[in-house]
């Protein structure tokens, strides 16, 4: 038993073992360099343990479950600390060990939670992870981030809370921590919602989504990367395992409706607002919000098609989320000293033509316009809708999608058919990045149709 | 008839490359063209070997002597592929051999011309899209081709775009084959509706199933399809009323024009509706008689126009346009008598082809030699200075009446002779019998009015004077295509077997009385141009109210262009635009403010106070609690 839990828990367990050395190689040398090329070494060893895991479907008690769609959005999770570690590799600020050691730490802990499959090992390796990102979200000290930091921190206690209220009251209707339980008693549901606005506070979905705006647009770029893609999906994936793996069939209606309200409030909230943002990383904040009520739209399905479908088609819009967010919020880390408003971007096209390609081919992919996997995401997505009998729903979606083309097609006109003389900073490593995650998103999204097939029932742990 | 299920199989292949080299040539021409100055004299050379292909492709299909099709999944329920039959290889042979003999010519013709990559390139892409209709499967397939090749004619027409006739030309003829376009597809688009309860699976454009199920559609509604298909036709091979565009087509290269009259375009109507046949053989009967009617009544038309035209090409236009009045009325002809005639027509087309493109090459050589003055006014006396070439127009021009033994005598008496023997059957079909009749009559007496003022009498201008016959690239061809249009009548009887026969047998006076009309015509035509015993010009005073009317070509471009377009369309763009303007753009600007307004109400939420953030989060938490409760679960 021990040696096989071992094998699983390898891929973290290596993150965190470079993490700590990366806080104790800063004794020697301060260069950030060294640093980063660590993590990036770490990320690639990561990545290959995960991929000796992949396809496998093991249980460990009730505390684990490692199967294929965890392993994937942890592979997701790794490969964007790697571009992270890549962009920042020329960081210029004093104890960039902290950074990347928490980068490290970060990463780890989202990796075991997209695994956990108990609400003790939920909740330890989620916190693990946010508190680690309040740290981070405060790096590079400065006031706009130690603001961005104070808020996320405030807004995510007051949700611990609501957490931990919620597995009490889950223990005191069950019995039990782990999942799969069900219960008859009002108790049930009350720990539901409780778990639903813990957890909707990370995910940003809509009552409890104000924090991200000031901490996405306060906090450096790549942190802001990471906050708005990893930490997202690793609190979707385990929302996928409490509500939609968990909760009695009885019970479905009444999240369903709930969450029928929240997504339709967040998409149509993200979407709208981000129309009048003139700062374009306030934008892709705002476009995050509106990426989460597409992300949910999930839990408003019942029936086994459409579910099955569904979790095929969630792990494709992960793949593009992670790919399209985290390169445009890399691109805005580029214009960070001198501003990222849309005149700040204004003639990025001619002063830096792989870096506006590879965004523009983002942004793209952000609006959903084919061959870009954004729309193979979306496509599937709104399918699974539609088969769910829920085409109402998916037409409110894709109108959503077009009003958020309005927004992303305005930053392409910047980019290329306006003018200022702003200076841009050339960064190689950051146009190597976001370069990489642009060809990406278009040639998985040309091979995704053809492999489709093979992401059917990947998710563990169905009852 | 079988499927061929495969598509690595010599005969798709063959079929598939048949239009595929062709096409592939147009970039490739286009961009080596751009690239390298120095190519650019070759590029005439690798257009006319790629069609040189397509014509050995297309013996090869001959030469397999097997009708089959191929068909695979295109899109919705659509399928893509070729139907190879004796008719699509007949045309296919056609096209790509007369298309080869002018593209030869061009190579001469456009040889001066600095951008000559562009004129191969798009004249390749004209055949290869003709090809491409010829043998598609598919009428979906066959309106892309079709598509393709109004588009190209609308390059190549206005390939001399500096000239503002040939730019407004251009114009002319995209948008009056687009009316035929469009009944054209809300044809197919009923032709879908009506096959498609009766096939249950499949593809209902398919050829192969409208063919097959045709017979047990409703009659009306194959009527409806016929009628409305026949208006596609119509606007492509320039029938009544959609014909005025071809006359302004000539101010095109005259290799074009004859690419045109020839080998493509025009002829794809004809095609069309012998490519579906049975639509109207099983239709209800009035769509048969309109497009005999239809077909008879412009082949008389066009032969009064085409006897006061001065300009030599246009002239040679209004005769395209009669003899496709010609083919179409031999169609018609057989769907009013229920009777299989596609290969009489489909005869004619080819005759047709070869006299035309022969006739415009001749055309062209003249030009060519006369620095393109088109009058014919100022030709005169290029007999003796031209000798092969106005020889070749003489057969070309005996041809075109039908004298025998050449070609034409075969093909276009036969199509009279015809609607006299169904006319015994069928009175109604009496009056396209006299109208045909009287068209082969003007058909004599323009062609050989043009035919003495060019070649007899006395040079009428300093160009005239030093005429000769032009280099041997453009000769050849025009030398072939007169062996082939005088001896081409002796395939009759085996081009009739080998697309399906119909024979029938007629009293020798009713056979020969075309020959009577032709020879009169000829002697009329001699008397007022040949010698100067008659002046047309006196006649022509004499008959004034008559004359204007022909000349004016019956007012029709008139009622096109001046009331409905300039009156009708226009004000009705006005409105429209209006429309557009206020209410359309209205709709949408007041979207987008709205959404606007929405997103200036939304922003305020965001405060940047965490306080309220907070609030916001125990509100959410509350009001699902509320909402729980209200449900009567907690």
């Amino acid at each position: 038993m021990m040696e096989i839990i071992i094998q699983y828990l390898l891929p973290s367990f290596v993150l965190f073992a470079f993490g700590i050395v990366i806080l104790f190689w800063s004794f020697i040398t301060s260069n950030n360099r060294i640093f980063s090329l660590f993590s990036i070494a770490s990320g690639i060893i990561s990545f290959i343990l995960l991929l000796l895991n992949y396809g496998a479907n093991y249980k460990y008690f009730d505390i684990f479950t490692f199967d294929t769609a965890g392993t994937i959005l942890s592979l997701l999770f790794v490969f964007l600390m790697v571009i992270i570690s890549i962009a920042t590799y020329r960081f210029n600020f004093s104890h960039s060990e902290i950074f990347y050691s928490i980068l490290l730490f970060s990463t780890g802990s989202m990796v075991l939670a997209v695994f956990s499959n108990n609400l003790i090992s939920i909740f330890v390796t989620f916190e693990a992870s946010s508190i680690a990102t309040y740290i981070l979200a405060a790096y590079p000290k400065s006031r706009k981030s130690l603001e961005a930091s104070m808020k996320f921190f405030v807004i995510g206690a007051l949700s611990s809370a609501m957490i931990i209220f919620g597995i009490s009251f889950y223990y005191i209707s069950t019995n039990s921590f782990s999942l799969g339980l069900t219960s008859n008693s009002s108790t049930y549901i009350l720990s539901l919602i409780f778990l639903l606005v813990g957890f909707g506070f990370k995910l940003s979905l809509f009552p409890f989504h104000s924090w991200a705006i000031d901490t996405y647009n306060g906090a450096r770029s790549p942190v802001s990367a990471l906050l708005s893609t990893s930490s997202k999906l690793m609190a979707f994936a385990i929302m996928i395992r409490i509500f939609l793996f968990t909760f009695d069939i009885s019970f479905s209606n009444y999240v369903q409706i709930f969450f029928i309200i929240i997504s339709i409030l967040t998409m149509t909230y993200g979407n709208v607002t981000a129309l009048v943002q003139k700062d374009v990383k306030r934008m892709l904040a705002y476009s995050s919000v509106a990426n989460a009520g597409y992300l949910s739209l999930i839990f408003t399905l019942t029936g086994e098609n459409a579910l099955s479908l569904a979790l095929a088609a969630i792990l494709v819009f992960s793949i593009a989320y992670i790919l399209m967010k985290g390169g445009s919020f890399i691109t805005m880390e580029n214009l960070e000293e001198k501003g990222t408003t849309l005149n700040d971007i204004a003639g990025l096209g001619k002063k830096r033509p792989l870096l506006a390609f590879s965004f523009t081919v983002l942004l793209f992919s952000l609006a959903g316009i084919p061959p870009t996997l954004g729309f193979m995401g979306k496509y599937f997505l709104f399918l699974s809708l539609i088969e769910g009998g829920l085409w109402w729903l998916a037409i409110i979606a894709v109108l959503n999608s077009a009003i958020s083309v309005y927004y992303y097609f305005r930053v392409v006109m910047y980019l290329y058919w306006k003018e200022s003389n702003v200076e841009v900073e050339k960064n190689r490593h950051i146009d190597y990045a976001v370069f990489s995650l642009a060809i990406l998103t278009l040639a998985v999204g040309i091979v995704i149709p053809i492999i489709f097939n093979s992401l059917y029932n990947l998710w563990g742990g169905l009852p | 008839m079988y499927q061929v299920e495969e598509f690595l199989n010599p005969g798709v292949l063959a079929a598939v490359l048949i239009f595929l080299i062709p096409i592939i040539l147009f970039p490739i021409i286009l961009l080596l063209g751009k690239k390298f100055e120095k190519f650019r004299r070759y590029s005439g050379i690798l257009a006319t070997s790629g069609i040189f292909i397509s014509f050995l492709l297309s013996y090869y299909l001959y030469s397999l002597n097997e009708s089959f099709y191929y068909q695979n999944g295109w899109f919705y329920n659509f399928t893509w592929g070729v139907f190879v039959d004796p008719l699509s290889i007949a045309m296919a042979m056609m096209v790509s051999g007369v298309s080869f003999l002018i593209h030869m010519f061009a190579i001469g013709y456009m040889g001066k011309d600095p951008n000559r990559h562009v004129y191969f390139a798009e004249t390749s892409l004209f055949t290869g899209g003709m090809l491409g209709l010829v043998l598609s499967s598919n009428m979906v397939m066959f309106f892309l081709f079709w598509e393709l090749v109004g588009l190209c004619s609308y390059l190549l027409i206005g390939f001399w775009w500096f000239k503002p006739n040939a730019a407004s030309a251009a114009k002319k003829a995209f948008i009056v084959t687009r009316v035929g376009d469009v009944l054209l597809i809300l044809g197919l688009a009923v032709l879908y509706w009506s096959l498609l309860p009766v096939i249950k699976t499949g593809d209902p454009l398919s050829i192969y199933n409208i063919l097959k199920y045709a017979n047990i559609v409703p009659k009306d509604q194959l009527a409806l399809a016929g009628a409305l298909v026949l208006g596609g036709a119509a606007g492509k091979s320039a029938q009544f009323p959609l014909h005025v565009w071809i006359p302004d087509a000539m101010e095109g290269p005259t290799t074009v024009s004859a690419l045109i009259h020839a080998a493509t375009m025009v002829t794809a109507g004809i095609y069309l509706v012998a490519r579906i046949y049975p639509v109207y053989l099983y239709a209800a009967p009035w769509a048969g008689y309109l497009v005999l009617y239809v077909g008879a009544f412009t082949a008389f038309l066009a032969g009064t126009m085409g006897l006061v035209m001065n300009d030599i090409k246009r002239i040679l236009a209004y005769s395209t346009i009669s003899q496709l009045g010609y083919m179409l009325s031999a169609l018609g002809l057989g769907i009013v008598a229920s009777q299989y005639t596609i290969s009489i027509s489909i005869y004619h087309l080819i005759v047709h082809a070869f006299l035309k493109a022969l006739l415009f090459l001749t055309a062209g050589a003249i030009l060519y030699s006369l620095l393109d003055i088109r009058d014919i006014r100022k030709m005169g006396g290029l007999w003796k200075r031209m000798p092969i070439t106005i020889t070749a127009m003489l057969i070309g021009a005996l041809t075109l009446v039908g004298f025998p033994p050449t070609a034409g005598y075969f093909s276009k008496d036969e199509i009279i002779s015809l609607s006299y023997y169904f006319s015994e059957q069928n009175p109604g079909i009496y009056y396209a019998w006299i109208l045909l009749l009287i068209g082969a009559f003007l058909t004599t007496l323009y062609t050989f009015r043009m035919f003495f003022i060019v070649a007899l009498g006395k040079p009428k201008s300093y160009a005239a004077e030093n005429a000769k016959d032009p280099p041997w690239v453009m000769l050849a061809p025009i030398v072939i295509l007169s062996i082939f249009s005088l001896i081409y009548g002796i395939f009759q009887e085996g081009f009739y077997k080998y697309i399906g026969n119909f024979e029938f047998t007629l009293p020798l006076y009713i056979e020969i009385l075309p020959f009577i009309l032709v020879l009169f015509g000829i002697y009329i035509a001699w008397l007022f141009y040949g010698s100067s015993r008659f002046s047309a010009q006196n006649f022509a005073r004499k008959s004034g109210f008559a004359y204007r009317i022909v000349k004016a070509k019956y007012y029709l471009d008139y009622l096109y262009t001046n009331i409905i377009a300039d009156r009708l369309i226009v004000y009705l763009s006005y409105v429209v635009a209006l429309f557009d303007r206020y209410i359309v753009d209205g709709f949408v600007n007041g979207i987008g403010k709205s959404f606007n307004y929405l997103a200036s109400i939304t922003r305020r939420l965001q405060t940047g106070i965490v306080q309220n953030y907070a609030t916001f989060v125990i509100i959410g938490l509350i009001v699902f609690l509320i909402l729980g409760k209200i449900m009567g679960v907690i």
